[in-house]
Formats: structure tokens, C-alpha cells, sequence
């Protein structure tokens, strides 16, 4: 790549938050009405049925459950109240340009295209519950991935595309209208999740709150996997309710959020998407999709499919599948035009609707994938993983470097095309926690556990768990490495340049 | 939209999202059929739909 076509690129890439650059004014700010209505709707998706779901069939007992996710949307909470909203509020800038101020030009492309294509993924995903929901209702069976069915059927492929088109074209042309429609929706989901999980409590035998308890361990969260699957525990619950978002709170996603934000408290306004949409949502489905498979057991099915479309349906009737249709839609909507802008960076001279309309293709190809949705928790886990070091130097360039007499925003300051110290740490990080769990989970991985010292070799890394040990070790690379970088630097800083 | 026709509207909401959630209490306490219930469902969806998006604001914080 020339000079010119990067210069072109980057360009570009600024154009796009060309009205982002100067910090938000105070007449721009926003109270507390507004960031618990904007938690509550983005945090009740139609990805809420998988999730819920995911935890049953990984076997985890109701303890696990209610008190494991009640830790975890907490620990998620305090991650957005203490980390990411402090820093928004004393910044307010988006994380375009943090992440620009900290690593430099290049890795922020990087970090666009990347983030654009889990994006997709991620909408895709969206786009394959929505489908599930429409599929129940024609008849079409969906795909049953954990019996060996890779494919989809091709009207069910159909019924995907059509959606999926539908949601690229609404991306492309009113987002607007959509996202108000979203709002609309968003108060209505929680009653849908929470009426068809009371509704299937009598099918499994609950008659009260006296046994509710007992029915929850026997017949909803046993602590049996369902074969093919691995067992979950208490820990992964609180792992996946913290890390499922991390990209978000300890990755900083939200600063783009918060920049809005009176006073950083307002980061405790998380709390509303968490306990409506990863607790109470994820339970509910979990009961649901319980009821599904002891119906569909009773009825002589061998391996029941918990498909969302159709625990939603039993759950709740049609009412449950609009929940359903809507949830992966509104949700699916912001996500794809998101990618779109992610897109955009590497795509100099295209139109932003033809970028959309190709990530809106991509989100098709991978909704048609059952893999995705089986695999979705993993999916998130590893999303997490990979965008949340850059975040979390954010946070260290913020707090760490001035008490450290370490130069600030290094990388914006001294006109660097790609910080290295950023580069060691976000891949350094990604590459040792990936490593640690590979070497356990796949055979071709297996030769690491030769060359590690003992008491790695014997650690056995769960994705789930690896929140912390990721953060820790971004941060302890990026730093040293800064401190390297910025002492053998014969350039001395600049007055006012330290803290 | 005049603050009467709002009143009445966000009435009709709230009616619609008590009828999402209380007739799934009553199939549970048995009190009435599941048929029922899940036509109260789509009532409460419909009554929800039909006022809602009259009165709830556009978002004011851009992403």
C-alpha cells in the first residue's frame, strides 16, 4: 500500500467522526432518564433466547444460575460504573478518537475492521433468531446443529435472506425511524420473557413458590449437560455475565455512550440492561427452553431442538414470537449500520449504503451458519477477549501514566502512525490467554503444554475465566512497553505533557 | 397532540403491558386456560403497539 492510499485511508477514517472530535459541550448532556431507557432497550435482544437457553443445555444448576449471573451482571456493572463512565465523563470524546490518542492511526483501522466483522457475526446471529421465530410459524424446522445438521434447510435459508434483506435496507435507509421503533419495543420484551416463563412454570410441575426451588435444580437447571455439550459452573455463569459485554465496560466501548453523561455516576444506569436483560431475561428463557425440551421429550422426541422461535412460541404463543422477531430485529438494525461505519474505514472510496449493503450480506451468510448460535457464547467470550485490551489502556493512559511521570496520549503527541507498546499489548494479551486455552481445547495446540514451565502446563484455562488474567496481562505488556518506548525516546516530553 | 389524548393514550399503553403480564399469574394459578391467556397476550401486544408509538420520544443521545 502507498503512502498516498494510506494517507487516503486514514483521512477518511477521520471524516467519518469528522463531528466527533471536540469533547461533548455541557449543553449537549443527558440525565438519568435517558441512560436507563438506552441500557434497558439495548440489552433485551433476541440473542437473550440463546444465551438463556445455552446455560441449560450446558448443565449448570440453578445456583449457578441466580446467584453466578447475579455476581456477574454486578462485577459488569461496577465495570461500567467505575471504569468506563469516569473516563467519559473527564474525556468526553468517542472511542474512535481515544483509541486513536493512545494507539495511533493504523491500529484503530485495525480495531475498525475487526470490530466491523464481529458486528456482523453478531447481527447475523440476531437475523438466525428472528428466523427461527418466522420458521416456527410456517412450519419449517430449523436447523439442529448439536444433531449433526450443518446446513439449513432452503426455504428456511430463504426466510434468513429475506430478513436479513429487509434489515440491511431498513440499515440503509431510515435507521432513524428504527431506532424509535426500537424504543417502542424495548419496554414490552422483559413482560413477554418474564409471562412465558411463568406461564411454563405449571408444565414442569411448579405449583408455588414452595417448590419452585426444588422443579429449578431436578427439571429446569440440573447440573447434567446435554450430550455433546461441556458442563458449566457457577464461575462460567459469572464469567459470561461479565465478559459477554466487556467490550462495552472494561473495553470502553461505552465512552462513546457516556461522553454524554452529567456526572459518572450515571454508569450505575447499566444496571437496568443487566438485570432486565442478562438476568431476569436469560432465567426466563432458561425456563422456557426447559418446558420446550420436557414437552418435546413427553411428546417421544429424542433430541428436542430448543430453537428461540420455539420456546418463545410454547412460552408465550404469538405473541412470543413477535418478542422474538422484533428482539433480533431492533437489536440487529443498529448493529449492522454500526459495522457499516466499521466497514467504512477500509473501504476508502466506497458509499456508505453499498458498505452496508455488504456487511448486510455478510450478516446473511453467517445467519444461514446454525454453528454461530450454537457456539454463540463462545463467540461472545471471544469478542470480549480481543477488543477489550485496547480499552484497557484507555483506562491505564488515563490513571496509570501520569502517576507513572509517563507521557499521555504518546501516540497522538509525537504524531506516531501505530503505537508498538499498544500493538505487544493487544495481540500479546489475545495471544497468551488464547494459547493457555487452545492448548487444553484443541489437539493441534496440544505441543504448547511441551514448552510451557509446570505450573502452566497444568493450568487449565477456561475462555470464560480469562477476563482478568487478559487485562492484566494487556496492561502490565502496554505499560512496560511505554515505559521503554518513552525513556529510550530522545525526544523529552513536552511541558504540561505528564498528567 | 393534546395532553388528554396523550393521558388516555399512555392509559391504553400501561393496560397493554398489565394484560403482557398478568394473565400469565392467572394460567399459573389455573385461574384461567391457556387458550385464554395467550389471546390476553396479543391483546396486551396490540393495545401496547397501537398507542406506544405515539408518545414515546425519539432517542435524544446519538452513538
Amino acid at each position: 500500500m502507498g503512502t498516498g492510499q494510506k494517507s487516503t485511508l486514514i483521512e477518511r477514517l477521520d471524516a467519518l467522526y469528522e463531528y466527533d472530535r471536540e469533547p461533548v459541550t455541557e449543553d449537549k448532556l443527558h440525565g438519568w432518564r435517558t441512560f436507563i431507557a438506552m441500557f434497558s432497550s439495548e440489552h433485551i435482544a433476541g440473542t437473550e433466547f440463546v444465551l438463556g437457553t445455552l446455560l441449560v443445555l450446558h448443565g449448570v444448576t440453578a445456583f449457578d444460575v441466580f446467584v453466578g449471573l447475579a455476581l456477574g451482571n454486578l462485577l459488569a456493572v461496577l465495570s461500567w460504573a467505575f471504569m468506563c463512565a469516569p473516563v467519559a465523563v473527564k474525556e468526553r470524546l468517542t472511542i474512535y478518537w481515544q483509541i486513536r490518542k493512545v494507539a495511533g492511526p493504523y491500529l484503530t483501522v485495525v480495531y475498525s475492521g475487526l470490530f466491523a466483522l464481529i458486528l456482523c457475526l453478531l447481527a447475523g446471529s440476531m437475523v438466525s433468531v428472528s428466523t427461527t421465530a418466522v420458521a416456527a410459524t410456517v412450519g419449517i424446522p430449523s436447523p439442529n446443529y448439536t444433531a449433526g445438521e450443518m446446513v439449513p434447510s432452503l426455504p428456511w435459508i430463504a426466510i434468513a435472506a429475506g430478513l436479513g434483506a429487509v434489515i440491511a435496507v431498513v440499515a440503509v435507509l431510515g435507521f432513524e425511524r428504527m431506532a424509535h421503533f426500537a424504543k417502542v419495543v424495548a419496554p414490552w420484551m422483559p413482560f413477554v420473557f418474564l409471562a412465558g416463563a411463568v406461564a411454563s412454570l405449571s408444565s414442569l410441575g411448579v405449583t408455588g413458590p414452595g417448590n419452585f426451588w426444588t422443579i429449578a435444580n431436578e427439571k429446569i437447571w440440573t447440573g447434567i449437560p446435554k450430550e455433546g455439550q461441556i458442563h458449566y459452573g457457577f464461575w462460567h455463569c459469572v464469567g459470561l455475565a461479565w465478559l459477554c459485554n466487556i467490550a462495552q465496560h472494561m473495553g470502553m466501548g461505552d465512552v462513546t455512550i457516556f461522553r454524554y453523561a452529567r456526572k459518572w455516576q450515571m454508569g450505575f444506569c447499566s444496571a437496568f440492561g443487566m438485570f432486565l436483560g442478562h438476568y431476569m431475561a436469560w432465567i426466563c428463557s432458561g425456563v422456557m427452553c426447559a418446558a420446550f425440551v420436557h414437552a418435546q421429550r413427553a411428546a417421544g422426541v429424542a433430541q428436542p431442538n430448543p430453537t428461540p422461535g420455539d420456546i418463545a412460541m410454547l412460552g408465550a404463543g404469538y405473541a412470543g414470537i413477535v418478542c422474538v422477531v422484533l428482539a433480533g430485529w431492533t437489536t440487529a438494525n443498529p448493529t449492522l449500520y454500526r459495522a457499516g461505519l466499521a466497514f467504512q474505514v477500509a473501504t476508502p472510496n466506497w458509499r456508505r449504503w453499498l458498505v452496508t449493503l455488504v456487511a448486510g450480506v455478510v450478516m446473511i451468510v453467517t445467519a444461514c451458519i446454525p454453528a454461530i448460535l450454537a457456539y454463540l457464547d463462545r463467540i461472545v467470550a471471544y469478542y470480549g477477549l480481543f477488543f477489550m485490551p485496547l480499552g484497557a489502556f484507555i483506562f491505564i493512559d488515563f490513571w496509570l501514566f501520569p502517576k507513572l511521570g509517563l507521557m499521555r496520549n504518546y501516540a497522538e503527541r509525537k504524531r506516531l502512525m501505530a503505537s508498538w507498546p499498544a500493538a505487544v499489548g493487544w495481540f500479546g494479551s489475545f495471544g497468551i490467554c488464547f494459547a493457555l486455552y487452545a492448548k487444553d481445547q484443541y489437539a493441534s495446540w496440544a505441543w504448547v503444554n511441551d514448552t510451557l514451565p509446570s505450573f502452566l502446563a497444568r493450568y487449565k484455562a477456561d475462555l470464560f475465566l480469562q477476563v482478568l488474567p487478559a487485562w492484566l496481562i494487556a496492561v502490565t505488556l502496554y505499560t512496560l512497553c511505554s515505559i521503554i518506548q518513552q525513556r529510550l525516546s530522545s525526544v523529552p516530553a513536552l511541558e504540561g505533557d505528564v498528567a | 397532540m393534546t395532553s388528554q389524548t396523550r393521558f388516555v393514550l399512555k392509559a391504553i399503553s400501561y393496560l397493554g403491558l398489565a394484560m403482557s403480564i398478568l394473565p400469565a399469574f392467572l394460567v399459573f394459578g389455573d385461574v384461567v386456560s391457556r387458550g385464554t391467556y395467550l389471546w390476553l397476550m396479543i391483546l396486551g401486544m396490540a393495545m401496547w403497539f397501537g398507542t406506544a408509538s405515539f408518545w414515546v420520544r425519539r432517542d435524544q443521545v446519538s452513538s
